[in-house]
């Protein structure tokens, strides 16, 4: 199917490759290059705006609220991949073997993930300022009887649980399709060679499904870097901005707070870091996928 | 030797154990649901301070707080303009973002059409922080800062990732139908249609649930599109229920479970398309 | 109904690969050929070219007086039959065969009485509801024959259409085709690497190499008279022997050496004293692995053409027995019948059948005599 007698094809790919495509620069690559824009000026969202170069980037490096949003989003998400890929991944061993309702509980355990994290943030705010408080109040627990979300130091804490309940869902399916490909075979001939219990997972397991593994490290990243929704709804950002993700500190800041030029920078810098990330993610991913 | 025939015993038993920590650990998942259910169908009269008395059954199951909530979120309206957003970007993603996988998918011989393929996927790793602003910008000048646009931008957001799953799943379509259909007189646009488009069955469903979940839970775009425009969605009609009414929670919370019963139906109806189309997704 | 006229046919890729060099070939209407060769001689890129799926680089290709060069493959009245069979998996066998029709806008009455003669003829009529998948390799095979047959073409084109089957249903379907072909009476192109196929199937055999014509022939002229190296290697299972040697002249004699014997050519094969030119030279001398004998008659009727072999091993075939030896440290292979089976390691006498062996030129490739 090549050349020139199938003008009439290659014509009709680009009849419909042109319009879509000029679609896509339009609002995705010009918005990209007008934010660019937007962060040389002072542009408050509304009104006139000067030029003023690379200083919203200088600012940016000595403002402490841009510089801690960078710090909590990072370390939660850090923390939350973790603590989503190790429950993920004992849940999926759990629906993997041999249990009742299989089909029941897998469908159970996947039920957060399509629900909106809004409400579902606000469901846990309530959770956490009423219902644990309570419990740890009925126990004589001082440490849980005040809310995690009223203290700066624990409310990053609440953020991870709520985010979690949700996270955990994706990645445990991802990780029950992954055992699924490990040949039985497999196991039997370790089970012969004396592969059994942790030894099983270490050896057989873990290493079989670690593209898998890989997924899983990459959606994390990438979604907890980006946390919004339930920042909004648990938190507000709060105590003490002590929750502001940078995702929220670009609306807020440049949507509400009439920092728009301020704020582009930010999520130039931001973008950066994304892209930054994801190709170290992809690169680690191909090479991975290369040894298998 | 008790201990002994006991392991023996416990190992012979494991998948039972299993079972029983998977339904305790499950408490976790309904439990938020559960409390959601309990608090929506109670007057604050009955919230007494004790959480027993939040989390214990209503003593009337009462739909009060339901009408209210749904008067002042515009539940039917909202919902509706949930529904019509979603529905349209998942018919626009199925029908187009397959057409143009189709051609990008099997023009890829041609170095132009890979890197198109390159800069369309390279989409991905956009945040929508940065073209948030823009974003604003640009449809408030073309006048699109309505649902239209909110679809327009959804099908163009979700272009990179519908078009690699499509070019993806195009490769296990073997080239020689197309030769079959030309043979038999299909147009290209024929061809896609009758031949391709059926063949991509699969991948249309995987597209469909990603398209609409994603649509249906997002709360920023319609959130710097749709704000004061009175068209909101669902997550934004509880944002603004929130700021206004978040301190009665028996209400605050029937206009949550309003919120998540379409898509709770819709899953338990779907369950199994839904997974499968969501793993598909991710896996590829 | 159609001949094709192949005319000086190119195909040269954009990356600058030339696939196809100066083809010429006349096919007659309603005839049988066949285009064999090893994977990348540019056959299926040919059959391609005929049925518009490639575009022609250079040179004239015509069906019937109709030079269509540039004709859109639906409208060359072509049908063709693919190597996967390409059916349209999520259609029926009766809408897979109605597809073309309905697109060339027949009435559906017409098309509904087209399909259900052809699924007679091939068998389907059981089958008309059904989808590919729920079909076995050789019913496929036949639903793609009917879609082709339901178009009433003027030219069948098969591409490979035996390779995904398995060697029983090859060998009953290769008679399929011969007879579907009998009953249409349509001109069929059909390319196959399996030179068995070829041979069974075709009026004329095409052999093609590195995207030239290496010979055009009947199946029996091509396996007693190869025009080269090539084609006599190619055609023929076991393959040929081929033996290094050096054309010696005696008077108005010719002879060649092998491995200190020398073998006298019959001088009927000798034509136009074509062999006064190679006197001196090295040639290549063929023999069929059939034209080896081992029965105590034939060696005595040829005592000057008796050579000995060392067997390195046999292989039982049944009525044969395939043996693998050394004449001069150059590997032969000979059939014996099996009751002649020789012992490994043994050295034996054979006589070699001298009407029927070939020289081939060295340089060239060409054959010398047959």
């Amino acid at each position: 199917m090549k050349d020139k007698l199938n003008s009439n094809r290659s014509r009709t790919f680009l009849a419909i490759t042109i319009p879509i495509v000029i679609l896509f620069f339009v609002f995705n690559t010009m918005a990209v290059i007008q934010g660019f824009g937007y962060s040389l000026t002072n542009f408050k969202g509304f009104g006139g705006y000067d030029f003023v170069g690379l200083r919203n980037y200088i600012d940016l490096f000595s403002d402490e609220r841009i510089i801690n949003s960078y710090i909590f989003t990072f370390g939660f998400a850090i923390i939350c991949t973790i603590l989503v890929n190790i429950i993920s991944l004992v849940l999926a061993l759990g629906l993997s073997s041999k249990i009742r309702a299989q089909g029941a509980l897998r469908a159970i355990y996947f039920l957060p993930n399509i629900l909106g994290g809004l409400v579902i943030g606000y469901v846990f705010n309530f959770f956490f300022t009423y219902i644990l408080p309570g419990i740890g109040e009925a126990i004589n627990s001082g440490a849980l009887s005040n809310s995690l979300l009223a203290s700066p130091k624990t409310a990053w804490f609440a953020l991870v649980i709520t985010v979690a309940w949700q996270a955990v869902a994706l990645n445990t399916l991802i990780y029950i399709s992954g055992l699924q490909t490990v040949p039985e075979d497999v196991y039997e001939a370790g089970a012969i060679d004396g592969a059994v219990g942790f030894k099983k997972f270490k050896n057989i397991t873990f290493p079989l499904i670690m593209p898998f593994f890989t997924i899983n490290m990459v959606l994390c990243m990438k979604n907890f870097l980006m946390v919004f929704d339930q920042v909004v709804s648990l938190t507000g950002g709060g105590p003490a901005r002590s929750t502001e993700s940078i995702s929220f500190l670009i609306y807020s800041g440049g949507l509400s707070g009439g920092a728009f030029g301020y704020q582009s920078a930010n999520a130039v810098i931001f973008f950066v870091v994304i892209v930054t990330i994801s190709i170290f993610q992809l690169r680690f991913l191909n090479s991975k996928e290369e040894q298998l | 030797m008790l201990k002994k025939s006991q392991l023996a015993r416990t190992a012979k038993k494991t998948n039972r154990t299993i079972t029983f920590w998977l339904l305790v650990g499950s408490l976790s998942v309904f439990f938020p649901l559960y409390m959601t259910i309990m608090i929506a169908f109670k007057d604050p009269s009955q919230m007494s301070n004790s959480i027993a008395g939040i989390l214990a059954f209503p003593k009337s199951w009462s739909f009060d707080n339901f009408q209210q909530a749904m008067a002042i979120t515009d539940f039917w309206h909202t919902l509706s303009n949930s529904i019509l957003i979603t529905g349209a970007t998942m018919i626009v993603a199925v029908i187009f973002h397959s057409l143009i996988g189709y051609a990008i998918g099997r023009s890829m011989q041609k170095r132009g059409y890979r890197l198109l393929y390159l800069y369309i996927i390279s989409g991905m790793f956009v945040p929508f922080a940065i073209i948030m602003m823009p974003i604003v910008k640009q449809t408030a000048m073309l006048g699109i800062d309505n649902r239209f646009g909110v679809v327009l931008l959804y099908s163009i957001f979700y272009l990179p990732m519908n078009l690699m799953l499509y070019t993806g799943y195009l490769k296990n379509i073997p080239l020689s139908l197309e030769e079959a259909a030309a043979i038999d007189g299909a147009s290209t646009f024929k061809t896609f249609w009758s031949v391709i488009f059926p063949l991509m069955k699969p991948m249309h469903a995987t597209v469909a649930v990603l398209t609409a979940l994603g649509t249906w839970n997002d709360v920023m775009l319609p959130l710097v599109l749709l704000s004061g425009t009175g068209q909101n969605t669902l997550p934004i009609a509880q944002l603004n229920f929130q700021s206004q009414f978040g301190t009665n929670y028996n209400l605050a919370f029937a206009s949550y479970l309003l919120a998540l019963i379409p898509m709770l139906i819709i899953y338990i109806i779907g369950q199994k398309q839904i997974i499968k189309g969501v793993v598909n997704g991710a896996i590829k | 109904m159609a001949s094709i006229s192949i005319r000086n046919l190119n195909k040269t890729y954009p990356d600058g690969v030339e696939v196809i060099d100066g083809l010429n070939l006349e096919i007659k209407d309603k005839e049988f050929i066949v285009l064999v060769g090893p994977s990348g001689c540019g056959k299926s890129t040919t059959l391609r070219m005929i049925a518009g799926l490639e575009d022609i680089t250079g040179g004239e290709l015509a069906i019937g007086d109709r030079v269509v060069n540039d004709v859109q493959p639906k409208d060359r009245d072509i049908a063709m039959v693919f190597q996967n069979y390409a059916l349209y998996p999520h259609m029926t066998v009766y809408k897979n065969m109605a597809f073309g029709l309905e697109l060339k806008k027949v009435p559906k009455d017409e098309i509904d009485q087209k399909i259900k003669e052809a699924a007679k003829v091939l068998d389907l009529e059981k089958y008309l509801n059904r989808k590919p998948k729920a079909l076995s390799g050789g019913q496929r095979q036949r639903v793609a024959l009917g879609r082709a047959m339901v178009r009433n073409p003027a030219v069948f084109l098969l591409d490979e259409p035996l390779s995904n089957l398995d060697a029983k249903l090859r060998t009953q379907m290769r008679t399929e085709i011969s007879k579907l072909h009998r009953k249409l009476q349509t001109t069929f192109v059909y390319v196959t690497h399996d030179q068995t196929e070829a041979m069974t199937m075709g009026d004329r055999i095409v052999v093609l190499k590195d995207g030239k014509i290496q010979q055009v022939d009947t199946p029996e002229n091509l396996y007693n008279k190869p025009a080269n190296i090539f084609v006599a290697g190619f055609i023929g299972s076991p393959q040929m022997n081929f033996i290094n040697s050096k054309v010696t002249q005696e008077g108005s004699k010719y002879f060649i050496k092998i491995d200190g014997c020398t073998l006298e050519i019959p001088a009927g094969k000798n034509k136009n004293d074509i062999l006064s030119k190679y006197a001196g030279k090295e040639v290549v001398v063929g023999i069929r692995p059939e034209d080896f004998h081992l029965d105590q008659a034939f060696i005595e009727m040829a005592p000057k053409s008796l050579i000995d072999v060392k067997i390195d091993l046999t292989e039982m075939m049944g009525a044969e027995v395939y043996c693998y030896g050394k004449i001069d440290d150059e590997a032969i292979i000979f059939r014996a019948p099996s009751r002649f089976r020789p012992k490994e390691q043994e050295e034996i006498v054979v006589a070699i059948d001298v009407n029927k062996i070939h020289l081939f030129d060295k340089e060239t490739t060409e054959s010398i005599i047959i």
